[in-house]
């Protein structure tokens, strides 16, 4: 499965990152292929989410390459790399509070809007009509997560649950070819994990896209991903499909334990 | 929510309105003096003494009668040093209060940005701003028509003190310390060095500090080095103290000159008694005036804080303006803006706490005010004699 | 002129002031001292250039804000990398030296006695005209993707940049759009009063803009420009008070503060299009402030 004809759209190669003594990320090696949904699951503190800090730029590794679609991101800027076609929702949510749920969306289009600030000073022509196209655009994606309806709300005053589609929103306006969600099931009740697992896979079979997804529930990894990785003390532990994960006895003995046998 | 906000809005509008046109009544039983002071702010009691000379004086003239059958009465504004405020302030006392004359405060800076102001409002301003660019119009050379100062100028007191030196004291030599960043000690500085150089003595050392140094050694050091015979130092009330304990700590030996500010600064419980012996230094009063003394006295119990330097001129510019609106009244049975300027203009030998007051037309500064020298003896301020600016 | 008038002139270019600190730290959330040496820099620069150099007003003006952009250009690109809390120490540091340097050079800016003789060409319609293309400018930046930016930046940098927000080229943006604005205010306050001395662009002055934002509510472009009326006029109504004005107004201020954190206007803006259209349903003024927005800081929690 890893061998394809085209280059895969991320390859990481002996990424690392120390915290002081502390080896958070040692060696990671991946491969995302386009269209592809890879999850990255391991107890807390098994450097997960440094992975993506380190993917999206929000911190540069000790050594290591990223190469995204054909280029090495390692060390870039975070909005370089998102503007590059990567992007992500946060483990604890961060959205613009104190904004609409729309205007969190629109700044998705923010960089990609084609007009300076003398032009929006002077309120030319071209800049409402780009605003149009960018509302236009923003709310699409809100209708695509069914939120369309709370696009006035503050993103702030909303339930949590719907917070996190604002979030999946405004990660996917930005038109990524790779998505990289991290834990966005956390906090979810039941009802509202089967809709997220149907939300994503939709979004996923319709969109031209790849998903890292960190998560904790294996409901939800077990049944999205196709290759998982797992990770202890920073370290890979293990490989596969969702399959082969299930009966690796050293990832049962240091993560999944009994109930997955 | 939006009814109250719409109604609160068109409320926080209407009050500034209603109070702003308040004060417009204006009755013509009474004459209107303004008075704009800092009466907040690190200059207030500069503002404070020159009110209270002036509300004592008001209270004297009514008691008396008032003008022409009319009492007196002060509008007082602050301006917590800030130059738009004192502008706005002026303005207010013209178009809102009415009043006929302002009097102005002891502050440089306010004077010569009103003094522009005044050429269109019409309304004279008796101040103590000793800036000379606050009465002369720099452009023509002509005094401004409005702007009259009621104490002698920094170039006086300045040239004052720096004839005593040579004339009376045989000095030579000078060095010069002052305040780059403070518009009262610059003012001071440069007449000093220019009266100084021309005629028959030299600056060997002219040195600078700014408003937040507080230590001046490395001047003194070079000035030391310079070996002066005296050094001149017109500095601010809080740099007094501290000029005068480090050139005494370095051993300078040479006279020290001072400026009016030097009562009581000089003389101040941070000083080594020693460190401000033998200072010379020029004052618009003379404190062993008997007239002088009854006046400090009564200032004290009216007002419970003692009388300053600013207490005895604003008596003065007080007295000379309310002496020129008596000549104005008697003169013409009313009395506007226009008539009080050109009586000022007119002001001859008004008996006040500084002296004999004559106010030249060509300039709108007094002539021939003389001020006291003083020299600090036994850690007090001893008058010596009475001095007038040179003539040649 | 009359009374009324200057007070009114006064204030239109205290709101010009405030609203390149309305977009600077109201929406943006980035704390300047130096504001008001902004102003000094445009005041100074075009009395300068008409006063000794001859040059026509209108270009003296155009060429001073120039000038002050530059400065900003150079002031921002060193301060803006450092945290937002050093940063408005270093605006602060500015504030001063360029304060500094009009003290000191005697020469040209005639220092601590100021600089006198300065035409009258700032006239009631000028300032008025003035102050209505520069809320114009601002309003169009704030409903601009600008706008939106600005409050991304300040609620959450780094959800910015993460969704392709240059933060630091933005920040540098809106610090020259301030500048600018602070010194067209300058200059036209130059050309009003006649007269400018350093004590008029110390800190101080930059802290009232930001207390004038505050008051106003920092989100709501009315709440800016009501809270620079209103304060500016404040001392002028207090008068009555004398030497109590002062604590008064600090009063009246610490109230509004204390009671509506979010400032009068909270979000609410004025529209021309039904009274409140812009206002989100659910969030009054004042209210329905951030409520639910996770904390900060845990991008890696789980590292």
């Amino acid at each position: 499965m890893p061998e394809m004809e085209r280059a895969p759209l991320l390859e990481v190669k002996g990424l690392c990152k120390r915290f002081g003594g502390v080896h958070a990320v040692d060696d990671f090696n991946a491969v995302v292929n386009r269209n592809h949904l890879v999850g990255i699951i391991g107890p807390n503190g098994a450097g997960k989410t440094t992975i993506l800090n380190l993917l999206s730029g929000v911190y540069p590794g000790n050594s290591g390459q990223i190469v995204f679609q054909g280029q090495d991101v390692a060390g870039k800027r975070s909005h370089q790399i998102g503007r590059q076609g990567m992007t992500r929702t946060f483990q604890n949510i961060r959205l613009f509070g104190d904004m609409s749920v729309l205007d969190n969306v629109k700044i998705a289009y923010s960089w990609q809007a084609k007009y300076g600030m003398l032009q929006a000073m002077l309120g030319l022509r071209g800049v409402s009509q780009t605003e149009r196209e960018v509302e236009g655009r923003a709310l699409h994606w809100l209708e695509r997560v069914g939120l369309a309806e709370h696009r006035a709300d503050m993103a702030g005053s909303l339930p949590y649950g719907l917070q996190r589609r604002v979030e999946l929103a405004r990660a996917l306006a930005g038109e990524p070819k790779l998505l990289l969600l991290d834990e966005p099931a956390a906090g979810l009740n039941p009802a509202e994990v089967q809709e997220f697992i149907a939300l994503v896979s939709g979004l996923f079979s319709e969109l031209d896209l790849s998903i890292i997804l960190i998560e904790h529930r294996m409901e939800v990894v077990m049944r999205l991903c196709h290759w998982i990785y797992v990770q202890d003390f920073g370290r890979t532990i293990g490989q596969g499909t969702p399959e082969q994960i299930r009966r690796d006895p050293v990832v049962i003995k240091a993560y999944l334990g009994e109930e997955f046998e | 929510m939006r009814k109250s906000l719409a109604l609160f809005l068109v409320v926080a509008m209407l009050v500034p309105v209603m109070a702003l046109t308040a004060g417009c009544s204006g009755g013509s039983k009474e004459i209107l003096i303004g008075n704009i002071q800092d009466l907040t702010g690190p200059n207030k009691a500069f503002g404070v003494a020159m009110t209270n000379a002036a509300q004592m004086y008001i209270e004297k003239l009514n008691a008396a009668g008032g003008i022409g059958g009319k009492q007196l009465r002060m509008i007082s504004y602050d301006t917590k040093s800030d130059v738009n405020e004192a502008i706005n302030a002026y303005n207010r006392l013209i178009d809102q209060d009415k009043v006929l004359a302002v009097l102005g405060p002891p502050i440089a800076n306010m004077g010569i940005a009103l003094a522009p102001i005044s050429v269109t409002k019409k309304v004279p301003i008796i101040g103590l701003f000793m800036d000379e660019k606050a009465t002369t119009d720099a452009k023509t050379g002509q005094p401004f028509t409005y702007m009259f100062l009621a104490q002698n100028s920094a170039g006086t007191q300045a040239r004052i003190m720096a004839s005593y030196a040579i004339n009376e004291l045989k000095l030579k030599k000078f060095a010069v310390l002052y305040n780059q960043q403070n518009a009262y000690s610059v003012s001071l500085a440069e007449p000093f060095i220019a009266y100084v150089t021309a005629h028959g003595g030299t600056v060997v050392d002219k040195e600078t500090f700014l408003t937040a140094d507080k230590d001046y050694k490395t001047q003194l050091t070079k000035i030391k080095k310079a070996q002066p015979e005296a050094i001149y130092m017109p500095t601010y009330p809080q740099e007094i103290p501290l000029s005068l304990q480090q050139a005494y700590e370095l051993g300078i030996k040479a006279t020290i000159l001072g400026d009016n500010s030097y009562i009581p600064f000089a003389t101040a419980s941070n000083t080594d008694p020693k460190a401000a012996e033998g200072v010379y230094f020029p004052y618009g009063v003379d404190p062993a005036d008997a007239k002088l003394q009854q006046f400090a006295t009564d200032y004290k119990a009216k007002w419970g804080i003692a009388a300053i330097a600013q207490s005895y001129s604003g008596w003065d510019a007080f007295g000379a303006l309310a002496d020129a609106i008596k000549r104005a009244y008697a003169a013409n049975k009313k009395v506007t803006p226009d008539m009080v300027a050109a009586e000022m203009n007119k002001t001859k030998d008004y008996a006040g706490y500084q002296g004999a007051l004559t106010i030249s037309p060509d300039t709108h500064r007094p002539v021939g005010l003389p001020m006291v020298i003083l020299q600090i003896k036994g850690g007090k301020p001893t008058t010596l004699t009475q001095y007038k600016e040179p003539t040649q | 002129m009359s009374y009324f008038v200057t007070v009114g002139v006064f204030t239109a270019i205290t709101i010009i002031g405030v609203l390149g600190t309305f977009i600077l730290t109201g929406l943006t959330g980035l704390f300047s001292l130096g504001q008001a040496a902004f102003m000094g820099l445009g005041a100074y620069v075009s009395a300068l250039l008409v006063v000794t150099f001859h040059v026509p007003f209108p270009l003296a003006v155009v060429l001073a804000v120039l000038f002050a952009l530059g400065v900003g250009y150079f002031i921002g690109y060193t301060t803006l990398k450092i945290r937002q809390d050093f940063f408005a120490l270093a605006t602060f540091g500015f504030g001063e030296a360029v304060r500094a340097v009009m003290n000191e050079s005697v020469k040209w800016t005639g220092g601590a006695m100021g600089f006198a003789g300065v035409p009258q060409l700032t006239t009631p319609w000028l300032a008025a005209a003035a102050l209505i293309a520069a809320v114009w400018l601002v309003r169009n930046v704030r409903y601009s993707k600008f706008g939106r930016d600005c409050l991304a930046i300040r609620t959450d940098e780094l959800a910015a940049e993460v969704m392709g927000i240059n933060a630091f080229d933005h920040k540098l943006k809106v610090f020259l759009l301030g500048a600018g604005l602070s010194a067209f205010a300058g200059a036209l306050s130059a050309f009003f009063t006649t007269y400018v001395e350093p004590a008029m662009f110390g800190w101080t002055q930059s802290a009232v803009w930001i207390i004038m934002v505050f008051f106003g509510g920092r989100d709501s472009l009315t709440g800016a420009i009501f809270g620079a009326t209103t304060l500016s006029a404040l001392p002028e109504v207090l008068r009555f008070a004398s030497q109590w004005r002062v604590a008064i107004y600090c009063l009246i201020i610490l109230l509004i503060i204390n009671f509506r954190p979010a400032g009068l206007f909270g979000r609410w803006e004025l529209s021309f299009k039904g009274l409140s259209r812009r206002r989100p349903p659910g969030a009054g003024a004042g209210k329905g402030r951030r409520k639910a927005v996770a904390e900060k800081g845990g991008a890696d929690a789980d590292a």
